[in-house]
């Protein structure tokens, strides 16, 4: 059994309560599931999760110096989050899970976006359950989205029994799944890999296809989660932010970011640009900054890394040429440009995708040599 | 005109399909037409024990909204008079108005019985004790309920519900009888009761039904002080008219502004029964809760009590996507008279639309009806204008003539038939939806022993419509400040009468005749107040710079403009924004400001504020 089917399976009854309680205690069934869920695959993320999840609150409701105390917690939640993703839990002889704790990219960036709302002031009034209910709820905890805690606590005040958004809840669950397993695993992953496998090695169409089959299967198992996640979270009553919006119909790089992963491209554009730009007033370098966090969030590698610099210079180049005299100048040449900027961003997009695809540096170069017929 | 009398409508209650419906829902207290019907069935037979005939008046003061609401219709069930009078006014206006209603009994909250000096009132008094604290169904299945009533005085409402027998059918009323008085403003002298009849209010409860098309399915949200006749009428008056649910989810304050705005969605809200103080406050403060009026039950805002400002009529309805319909009316008129919206054949924003139900005319000076555009006093008549003032025949025939009810507003028609408020016949300040006589303050200021004279007047107010504001001329040598003065009028007038502003002064200006002359009052204190040409300067490239940066026409952009509205503010766009009002201003953004300027409404705010620390 899958993680997501014990995710499913534990949220029924949760569901089932949190329509039948009385309304005050509606909501921490899902908090407790998902500490019993965290305790029995991941219990160090459980122990993380809940020792940040107290000092980050307290931290920022009893503090002197409101810049002294985020610091704090966004410093707190970093250094957690890079301790694991450098593998340093593997180098102190801290075995006790073999990956990065369970959902820890997620809970820590939620708890640095809360950090930062609390810093500009805009957190709504609230109490340390409803903090609590926030970051332990199950539907994200797995793949996200990194939902915002001003929405959650605005649908924990608002939530409702509406039998249209129960339903559409139920088929968000049932899209998900068809992404998951019947695009992503069955179509994509075996047979269109049973047919790349026929092909001669190395040839062109080979490469070529087998970066769509890498581009495709990450879309279709994120997207699925992530409408899973979505449809879950509808059946109590929440809406939670879309993480995909049909990335694949993107005319440029910036429209791209808008529909890939939105919560995390969300999160780097406020927590990352934004202070960046405030500080530097430089625009590019708040943009390679920004896809730098996002790049290395998934992996610290140089993969990701490159993978990362390639698309922040991509965006930089669209902003230089939006609304220049060359977009004009080729725009009234090229009737089919908006055409034309859809392939680019594709092809951008897939062969980039080499770059978190291949084992090594060797098998990428090879993979573009293929592409480029050098 | 066809319209439910009180008898259908309370025997509708206790029908199989309404019963089980929530009549109200109060602060999270659901209650059911059923109890409502058995309340209001019971209640009718402890007045008739008690000696109340139909047309007895009775005074109703109790701070709990629900229990009011529920008195309130027990008593017109049982046609008696309804002497409302609210739990907060001072003991001197409450002595004053029980001594002109002439009342015949009293229910009212029980820490009003000595304060109001009724400890030893021989006649019908039937006390209100606190609402107890609401305990889950399983505390009250382990405590017997034997001892809870034990610690509520039998004699003592809710207590009697438990211990009188239900009548077994209502009497109907006569539509001439009685349904409530309600005073007008008046705390050292002469309050007029306006007598409203079971006709005036349940025609125009159909009228306003029909015209906001509720049904029973509808949800009515009112949050409004329940003793001025739009709070209790137009809330749960109408909504048990119409068998639908009246919504109070909460008393109304600024931090719970999010939890207003919520409400609409969770509770299906359907009308939204508001003045325009609060829709200026909602607008101000409900910035990330824009779509909170767009669900699939929404249909329309309702704005009484006062004047509704044009900037902000158009600013709400385009940041919150709905519709708001203005109602005039008076006390004198139940709740409305005209209505704008919300259907268009009514509805042209800035007037008060038309009359509906009812006729009106505009009289000038001279006493002849005006041409289209000329101005003249507004008179209304129909079946729910009120009897007249209670006990004072000569206030009724100074407001009333051949039937028309002399509005003392002034207005103006157009050639579409839509009506307009121009100004004010009568000395009158509307603040908030409250009506103050200003001379009402200035008697009250004047018993203080350092105030040698004051003046009081209105001052247009984008939150509150109108302000109260009191010039002061103290006696020589005394010590007075705002604060005192404001704690001293807090012991004698209700908070809603407290001026807004008081301005001390070395004198009043004064015509020959010795009379304070308001005119030239306010042309000084509109000197001393004068707006910095600046602000509308800095708004103005505040509005240039961001139409170069996210290059879009400045006519589209307002206030309300953010970043999710205006699709060219992505990231770098943000930038040359900031840098554009950066090079402008000559000042430096900190990059918490920078941060949170996802608005034109904040970027003013934060230029603004960099300005005056300059």
């Amino acid at each position: 059994m899958t993680l997501l089917t014990f995710i499913l399976l534990g949220c029924i009854p949760v569901v089932a309560a949190s329509w039948i309680l009385p309304s005050r205690w509606q909501l921490w069934p899902m908090p407790i599931a998902t500490a019993v869920f965290l305790a029995y695959f991941a219990p160090v993320s459980l122990a993380i999760l809940t020792a940040t999840t107290i000092t980050s609150y307290f931290i920022l409701q009893y503090k002197k110096k409101l810049t002294a105390a985020t610091l704090v917690v966004v410093a707190q939640s970093a250094a957690i989050f890079l301790f694991f993703k450098l593998g340093a839990n593997h180098q102190m002889g801290m075995v006790l899970e073999r990956i990065i704790p369970l959902g820890l990219s997620y809970y820590s960036f939620r708890q640095i976006h809360y950090a930062v709302e609390a810093y500009k002031q805009k957190l709504p009034q609230h109490h340390l359950g409803d903090y609590v209910k926030y970051l332990f709820f199950l539907p994200t905890i797995l793949v996200g989205p990194i939902h915002l805690f001003q929405d959650f606590q605005r649908d924990s005040r608002r939530r409702r029994w509406d039998a249209g958004m129960f339903s559409q809840g139920l088929e968000r669950i049932l899209y998900g799944f068809v992404k998951i397993t019947v695009l992503g695993n069955y179509l994509v992953s075996y047979h269109l890999q049973n047919y790349i496998l026929s092909l001669e090695p190395d040839s062109w169409l080979a490469t070529y296809l087998d970066a769509f089959r890498f581009t495709a299967n990450a879309y279709f198992q994120f997207a699925g989660f992530s409408e899973i996640a979505v449809g879950l979270s509808a059946l109590m009553g929440f809406r939670i932010i879309e993480n995909f919006r049909f990335p694949f119909l993107a005319l440029n790089m910036t429209d791209f970011w808008n529909r890939w992963h939105i919560s995390l491209s969300h999160w780097c554009r406020e927590y990352v640009y934004f202070p960046i730009l405030g500080y530097s007033r430089k625009g590019n370098i708040a943009i390679v900054a920004s896809m730098l966090v996002l790049g290395l969030w998934h992996e610290i590698s140089s993969y990701f890394m490159v993978w990362a610099i390639s698309h922040a210079v991509a965006i930089n180049i669209w902003h230089a040429y939006k609304n220049s005299a060359f977009q004009k100048k080729l725009h009234a040449a090229l009737p089919f440009h908006q055409a034309l900027g859809w392939l680019l961003t594709m092809h951008f997009v897939m062969f980039s995708f080499i770059l978190l695809k291949e084992e090594n540096w060797a098998d990428i170069i090879r993979a573009f040599q293929n592409l480029l017929f050098l | 005109m066809n319209f439910k009398t009180v008898k259908q409508i309370a025997e509708s209650w206790g029908e199989r399909n309404v019963r089980s419906r929530s009549f109200a829902e109060v602060f999270n207290q659901k209650y059911s037409y059923q109890e409502l019907s058995e309340a209001v069935h019971t209640m009718a037979l402890f007045f008739q024990q008690a000696g109340l005939r139909p047309g007895s008046r009775v005074v109703l003061s109790v701070a709990n909204p629900l229990d009011t609401a529920v008195l309130f219709w027990s008593m017109l069930a049982s046609g008696i008079t309804v002497v409302g009078i609210d739990p907060e006014a001072g003991k001197a206006r409450a002595g004053l108005i029980i001594q002109q209603a002439e009342a015949e009994g009293f229910i009212i909250d029980r820490q009003l019985v000595s304060r109001w000096g009724l400890d030893d009132y021989a006649g019908f008094l039937l006390p209100v004790e606190l609402a107890q604290p609401k305990k889950g169904k399983l505390y009250t299945k382990l405590l017997s309920r034997k001892k809870e009533a034990a610690e509520t005085p039998a004699h003592s409402y809710p207590a009697i519900l438990d211990t009188t027998a239900a009548i077994s059918a209502l009497a109907e009323v006569p539509p001439s009888t009685l349904a409530y008085i309600l005073f007008t403003s008046g705390t050292t002298a002469n309050p007029k009761g306006v007598m409203i009849s079971h006709r005036n209010l349940f025609s125009h409860l159909q009228t306003l039904s029909a015209h906001y098309k509720l049904e029973s399915r509808s949800h009515l949200l009112n949050i409004l002080k329940l003793y001025h006749a739009d709070g209790v009428i137009q809330g749960p008056v109408l909504a048990g008219y119409n068998t639908c649910c009246w919504h109070r989810p909460l008393e109304f304050e600024i931090p719970r502004i999010p939890d207003l705005l919520d409400a609409i969605y969770k509770n299906r809200i359907s009308h939204a029964v508001m003045v325009p103080t609060i829709l200026y406050l909602l607008h101000k403060f409900g910035e990330d809760y824009e779509d909170s009026f767009e669900t699939e039950d929404f249909q329309c805002v309702i704005s009484v009590s006062s004047h509704i400002e044009m900037a902000l009529w158009q600013a709400f309805e385009q940041k919150f996507k709905t519709r708001i319909v203005n109602v005039y009316g008076l006390t004198e008129t139940v709740a409305g008279s005209f209505f704008c919206g919300p259907d268009d054949a009514s509805r042209q924003v800035g007037s008060i639309g038309k009359p509906i139900d009812c006729e009106a005319r505009i009289l000038t000076d001279a006493g002849k009806a005006a041409q289209p555009q000329e101005e003249g006093e507004l008179q209304l008549k129909g079946e729910h204008v009120f009897v007249g003032y209670f006990n004072n025949a000569a206030a009724t025939a100074e407001a009333m003539e051949d039937g028309w009810l002399k509005t003392g507003d002034l207005a103006v028609c157009d050639e579409a038939g839509f009506y307009k408020i121009t100004g004010r016949k009568k000395n009158i300040i509307i603040s908030g939806g409250v009506n103050i006589h200003p001379e009402e303050i200035t008697e009250v200021i004047h018993t203080h022993p350092l105030v040698r004279e004051s003046a009081c007047m209105g001052k247009e107010d984008a939150a509150f419509g109108e302000k109260l504001v009191a010039c002061v001329v103290t006696e020589p040598g005394a010590q007075l400040d705002a604060a005192q003065l404001t704690d001293y009028l807090r012991q004698r007038l209700e908070s809603s009468k407290i001026p807004g502003e008081i301005h001390f002064m070395d004198e009043l200006p004064k015509g020959l005749s010795g009379k304070v002359q308001l005119q030239a009052l306010r042309e000084r204190l509109e000197k001393q107040s004068q707006a910095d040409p600046q602000d509308q300067n800095m708004y103005s490239q505040v509005i240039a710079s961001a139409a170069q940066a996210f290059a879009i026409s400045p006519e589209k952009l307002s206030l309300e403009s953010n970043s999710r509205s205006i699709e060219g503010w992505d990231s770098m766009a943000h930038l040359n924004f900031v840098l554009l009002l950066e090079n402008h201003f000559q000042l430096r953004f900190s990059t918490a400001d920078i941060m949170v300027m996802n608005s034109i409404q904040t970027a003013v705010d934060i230029v603004s504020r960099y300005q005056k620390k300059a």
